[in-house]
């Protein structure tokens, strides 16, 4: 992985890196994308959601690009998909759908066990990232980042996966 | 995703629009009935595209076709309620049928087999009251529900007749419902009820899961008008099971209307049965004790309210531990992520965390 190439990340990323106050120094070193309903959810989320002093401009400016996903993009690619995938929410599920469409090279940035294992399924596994190492590709110090977004946990995850234990 | 899965929800949308496959196949374009039939049966998949003109033709969201959790055409819901809309009801069917469908889908997924044998209790319509009652009883003594049955009639409900009892915060008016799956049932609860009402619903409930082949209730329960006779059966079954004889009768002498401090009697028996005093006096009617004449008289007095002011409550909490282990276990395996956990129980990660934590589970949260 290196510095130029492509960071998708979902909602929970954007709100961690904010709460630990990297969010600058992670969007200006690399290149962040994200899909629409990602932004929606970092902001309106009932789950969780960003500080509401940070502007919807000024997060977007943070992204390369913003994605939107269609309805149709999601239904061609749950009908192509065989057997059962994990259930994920709808922001994780377009943020695949986008990256699965894409034919350059990306990564994607999520701290979620259903999320990556949906990668995993799909055959992804080799683009999966954890915000600790994305950090580091940035050069931005990662301390008080929470257990699923180290890099501990995603390769303790993929190992996990690999094997067939989880 | 499952073939199958579009195959069924089409299925039902073409039925429930009493739509012949040949129109379905016109509309979407395809050379003969044969091929909406094989897409039907999983045989052929269905293209993304022909998924979207599916939306359209039936006026359906995307979800509706790829949401595994929805119970389409499969759950048979008998809702206690009084005075509530329609259109509320099936809105808040539709969002608790998605839970339990979620239940069922996780615990499947996680080799969780659901019991082979579902109990039954041999009432029918044309079953006396008394046999009701003394079926109750016998239910309570068989679950080894002890001197108190209310105290676990949840667990022993969710542990001994394989169903998952969830507490919940209902729109208003509905007391509870009971649900039935092919493989599974559901009981609902309103947890904002007096715990007396709570408790009585649930052996309602229990009632109409144990009795549904036999007696399958109506769609509506009204609380408020008059009652059928399956809902009498019900009631009078509830009453055994939460005051059987047996555990009545170290407190029987206390119970006549002629002793001494009867009316405080009756509410302090009540409250540690945990049910409402009017029940215990209907009960008392029930074992001869009390007539039916002096047992209106004494409801139609205020010195039962709320079983004299004796009744505490603690709100339960939300769901159940079987229930939240499953989900528990589900995140843990990556089955379902946190955040569509969150969403499907409509709750922050504050509080879902809490939740865990409320039923004494290790929370699987890590975000």
């Amino acid at each position: 992985m290196k510095r130029s190439d492509i960071v998708l990340v979902d909602a929970c990323i954007i709100i961690e890196a904010h709460r630990v106050g990297v969010w600058n120094a992670m969007h200006k070193n690399l290149t962040l994308e994200t899909v629409e309903t990602c932004i929606i959810e970092a902001q309106t989320g009932r789950a969780n959601r960003l500080d509401p002093a940070v502007l919807d401009a000024e997060l977007r400016a943070g992204f390369s690009a913003v994605h939107q996903v269609s309805q149709a993009e999601i239904a061609n690619h749950l009908a192509a998909a065989e057997g059962n995938l994990p259930v994920i929410d709808a922001g994780e599920l377009e943020l695949w759908v986008h990256a699965c469409q894409r034919d350059d090279v990306w990564f994607l940035c999520g701290p979620d066990r259903a999320s990556m294992r949906f990668g995993y399924e799909l055959g992804y596994v080799d683009r999966l990232v954890s915000m600790e190492q994305v950090l580091d590709l940035a050069g931005v110090q990662n301390s008080g980042i929470n257990a699923h977004y180290q890099e501990k946990w995603l390769s303790e995850l993929k190992t996990n996966l690999t094997m067939g234990i989880l | 995703m499952s073939q199958t899965l579009f195959g069924e929800r089409l299925r039902f949308l073409r039925d429930q629009n009493e739509m012949s496959q040949d129109k379905l196949a016109n509309l979407l374009g395809l050379e003969s009935r044969q091929i909406v039939s094989n897409i039907e049966t999983g045989v052929r998949k269905i293209s993304g595209d022909e998924l979207i003109v599916c939306t359209s033709i039936f006026g359906v969201g995307l979800d509706f076709f790829t949401n595994p959790y929805l119970l389409v055409g499969q759950g048979s819901f008998s809702w206690r309620q009084s005075g509530v809309p329609l259109e509320e009801l099936r809105g808040f069917e539709a969002l608790s049928g998605e839970w339990i469908g979620a239940y069922r889908s996780l615990r499947n997924q996680l080799g969780k087999k659901p019991r082979a044998l579902l109990s039954e209790v041999r009432l029918t319509k044309k079953s006396s009251y008394e046999e009701a009652v003394e079926m109750g009883e016998a239910v309570a003594a068989e679950l080894q529900l002890g001197d108190v049955p209310a105290h676990s009639l949840a667990s022993a409900a969710e542990e001994k007749l394989d169903a998952v009892v969830l507490m919940t915060d209902t729109i208003e008016g509905i007391s509870g419902a009971a649900c039935r799956l092919p493989e599974m049932n559901a009981i609902i609860i309103n947890r904002n009820e007096p715990i007396s009402r709570r408790n009585f619903d649930l052996a309602h409930e229990i009632f109409h899961i144990l009795t549904w082949e036999a007696m399958p209730p109506e769609y509506l329960d009204g609380v408020d008008n008059a009652k059928s006779r399956v809902e009498q059966l019900a009631d009078k079954f509830a009453s055994g099971l939460l005051l059987p004889q047996s555990a009545l009768e170290r407190h029987l002498d206390k119970l006549q209307p002629s002793s001494e401090d009867f009316v405080d009697n009756v509410n302090r028996v009540a409250t540690e049965m945990m049910v409402s005093s009017v029940a215990l006096l209907w009960r008392l009617v029930d074992l001869g004790i009390l007539s039916r004449q002096q047992c209106r008289e004494y409801s139609e007095t205020n010195w039962f309210k709320y079983n004299g002011g004796m009744l505490e409550d603690l709100r339960p909490a939300l769901l159940s531990k079987k229930y939240l282990s499953v989900i528990g276990e589900a995140v843990e395996k990556g089955l379902i992520s946190e955040r569509r956990v969150a969403a499907l129980l409509r709750l922050s990660f504050e509080e879902l965390a809490g939740l865990f934590i409320d039923h004494e589970l290790e929370s699987p949260l890590g975000l």
